[in-house]
């Protein structure tokens, strides 16, 4: 059994019309002590499908499908099992420290509170062990730095603790969303070094939510490449970003600058990105697809298993290995 | 050599807040710009590059050094009219949201730049024709900002950039803001508005990979000081300065082989009180006791098919030949 199983995912918000479908049949795994990683666009859905773990939905959405944590139906759960659930099983960290840390109490306050919360302990000791948190992260003078208050930190540093305070009540899930978005590259690498040594030292395991596939590259053991609501490839991180088989995360690599195009043109992906409220029907990347056939207008291609640990929902599936050494043969190269 | 179409040299200035001590966010910078060049202007946050950006472009006022605009002066911004000359000297921000003005027609907003324009069509015409260079269609101009996605909003704001026919565009982080297909299409766009109408590019930003990308040449930047300057792929495959390496192999890679990214040392330190010597010395693997005295000047470290390479470390000898450090990283301090 995974740490984390979601099948068949639905989230939709209604509208007058036609419901707004958020996420559409996402299914994934988390195993204990593994890194996933989510990619996609901006409003792909791998926000809404992680926070679903912590069983936080958008407001009046409705949800289907099964999200299970650690056995446990996470959408089914009372708000006051949501709570026992949220910071102790599964915590989550976001992309701008300024704003997830409150800037008017100190660290000692915001690391203490949490553990007095879910856990029967005492001051003293949820001191102690908020000195051991910021230990943990690698912040120096940590007794001291427990008096100060966010502005007091750079951005990375601010980072640091609000990883700390999410490691708090020992989570076994931690989800990441753009964590190192906002932060330069050389405090991105501390960040990213900290992340895989506390999975060495606790065996927590990561939803790594990232637009920067360089990141998800040297980050993530496997990978769900997301586009407008529904997962499009899946794989271990390096083959699928070595190998794509999607058209869509080719083009998302053909349109990162990395020393394979060096001094030829990016390649654009044309178009702009499928939303929920405009979602082309069949498969919704195919009005920006160079491979789209007719099928691929009409119907949705369901996410199946093409290789050894690759999934792929694609009809055309234009750069299957196998039919390239068809046609190095028939060519004669 | 050619005269350089934008020259600073020296650029200082200093931001002051009561009570505290002097920021120098620039400390004396020299760089240049040649005609259809584009320049990479990289570091960390708080490094001064943005502020050196706006320095340049008139934004902000030097307190001491000079800018200049194929030979002349640049006059910093005030309430009158800036002189014609200066015109062709224009800037591309990071937020297209808030860099064009939500109550105005796009057209309208593109047009202001063609006061300084000698050309005689109509000025709707040019219009149309500065939206097609940025590849929109023409007859957009008559909707407002926010009928266009952000990709498309940077690009009427590079079209507005572009109306006073400048000879250098200075872009303040153009592409940071944008998801990675409009990044691309942004990208491209500069690229080659560099290359057709042989306009200087001055490119500000801490996306290195992008930088190594479109650049001709690299400008590294550190606490209000330029560290290292050279053409980009020497640059890449040998940095002279070990804040360039640091940068670089920060930088996480696509490849199944790729390499963890590592990060340097300790953390920036606070640009009101700077550390002596080598303003890098507390991060440098490489640190020697001279580092920690005195502080080295950017000079000509040696020369390559590309251009000259300028580096700002005791390490490297003037006028070469320059050390590698890949052979100190193996053995440690020299």
């Amino acid at each position: 059994m995974s740490l984390l199983e979601i099948d068949d995912l639905r989230i939709s918000l209604p509208t007058d019309g036609a419901p707004r479908v958020l996420v559409d049949g996402v299914s994934l795994r988390v195993n204990e002590g593994e890194f996933v990683g989510l990619a996609g666009e901006s409003g792909s859905g791998k926000t809404v499908t992680a926070l679903a773990a912590l069983g936080f939905l958008p407001s009046g959405s409705t949800a289907t499908g099964v999200v299970r944590l650690d056995g446990a139906d996470v959408l089914s759960m009372s708000p006051r099992q949501l709570r026992g659930v949220r910071g102790q099983t599964v915590a989550m960290v976001f992309q701008d420290p300024m704003t997830s840390l409150h800037p008017m109490l100190s660290i000692e306050t915001q690391l203490t509170e949490q553990l007095r919360a879910h856990q029967s302990i005492s001051k003293r000791a949820a001191k102690d062990r908020a000195v051991q948190l910021l230990e943990l992260v690698r912040i120096p003078n940590a007794r001291h730095a427990l008096t100060a208050y966010p502005h007091h930190f750079s951005g990375g540093m601010r980072q640091r603790i609000a990883i700390a305070s999410a490691l708090a009540c020992d989570p076994r899930l931690l989800i990441a969303d753009e964590i190192t978005t906002a932060l330069d590259v050389t405090v991105q690498a501390g960040i990213l070094e900290l992340l895989h040594q506390i999975r060495r030292d606790t065996g927590m395991a990561v939803v790594f939510i990232t637009h920067d596939l360089g990141v998800m590259n040297v980050t993530a053991d496997s990978l769900y490449v997301m586009y407008s609501g529904r997962v499009v490839e899946h794989g271990v991180t390096r083959e699928v970003l070595a190998a794509p088989r999607h058209p869509y995360t080719r083009a998302l690599i053909d349109a990162l600058p990395d020393a394979h195009n060096l001094g030829e043109p990016l390649v654009a992906i044309p178009g702009d990105a499928a939303t929920a409220e405009n979602r082309p029907s069949g498969c919704a990347f195919h009005p920006r697809c160079a491979f789209a056939v007719d099928a691929c207008r009409i119907e949705v291609p369901a996410l199946r298993t093409v290789a050894a640990e690759r999934e792929l929902a694609c009809h055309v599936d234009p750069f299957d290995p196998a039919d390239r050494v068809t046609l190095l043969v028939e060519t004669g190269a | 050599m050619t005269v350089p179409l934008l020259d600073v040299q020296d650029a200082v200035v200093d931001y002051h807040v009561p009570g505290r001590a002097t920021v120098h966010a620039v400390a004396g910078v020299s760089i240049s710009v040649g005609a259809g060049e584009i320049v990479g202007l990289v570091g960390e946050s708080g490094c001064g590059k943005s502020t050196l950006g706006r320095a340049i472009v008139g934004l902000q006022k030097l307190s001491s050094g000079t800018v200049s605009l194929d030979g002349h002066p640049v006059a910093p911004v005030g309430r009158g009219a800036r002189p014609v000359r200066d015109r062709g000297l224009q800037m591309v921000f990071q937020d297209p949201y808030s860099s064009l003005n939500p109550r105005r027609r796009i057209g309208k907003q593109i047009a202001d730049g063609l006061s300084a324009s000698t050309d005689p069509r109509p000025v709707g015409e040019q219009v149309a024709e500065l939206l097609e260079s940025v590849g929109l269609s023409a007859n957009v101009a008559s909707r407002f900002p926010h009928e266009f996605s952000g990709g498309q909003r940077q690009r009427i704001a590079i079209a507005r950039a572009l109306a006073p026919n400048p000879s250098v565009i200075v872009a303040d982080e153009p592409v940071s803001a944008l998801d990675a297909s409009t990044r691309a299409q942004v990208t491209n766009l500069l690229t080659s508005l560099a290359a057709e109408r042989g306009m200087g590019l001055l490119f500000i930003s801490h996306d290195l990979s992008g930088v190594r990308h479109m650049a001709d040449r690299v400008a590294v930047m550190y606490l209000g000081r330029i560290v290292e300057n050279s053409p980009t792929e020497p640059l890449w495959g040998d940095p002279l300065h070990p804040y360039s390496e640091a940068l670089i192999k920060a930088i996480p890679k696509l490849g199944m082989d790729a390499a963890a990214p590592v990060a340097p040392s300790g953390e920036v330190p606070d640009p009101a009180n700077p550390p002596t010597g080598c303003r890098f010395h507390p991060r440098c693997p490489y640190a020697m006791d001279r580092c920690i005295t005195d502080d080295p000047a950017l000079v000509h470290i040696e020369s390559t098919a590309e251009g000259s390479r300028d580096a700002a470390c005791w390490l490297q000898p003037e006028d070469g030949p320059a050390r590698r450090l890949v052979e100190f990283s193996v053995v440690g301090r020299p």
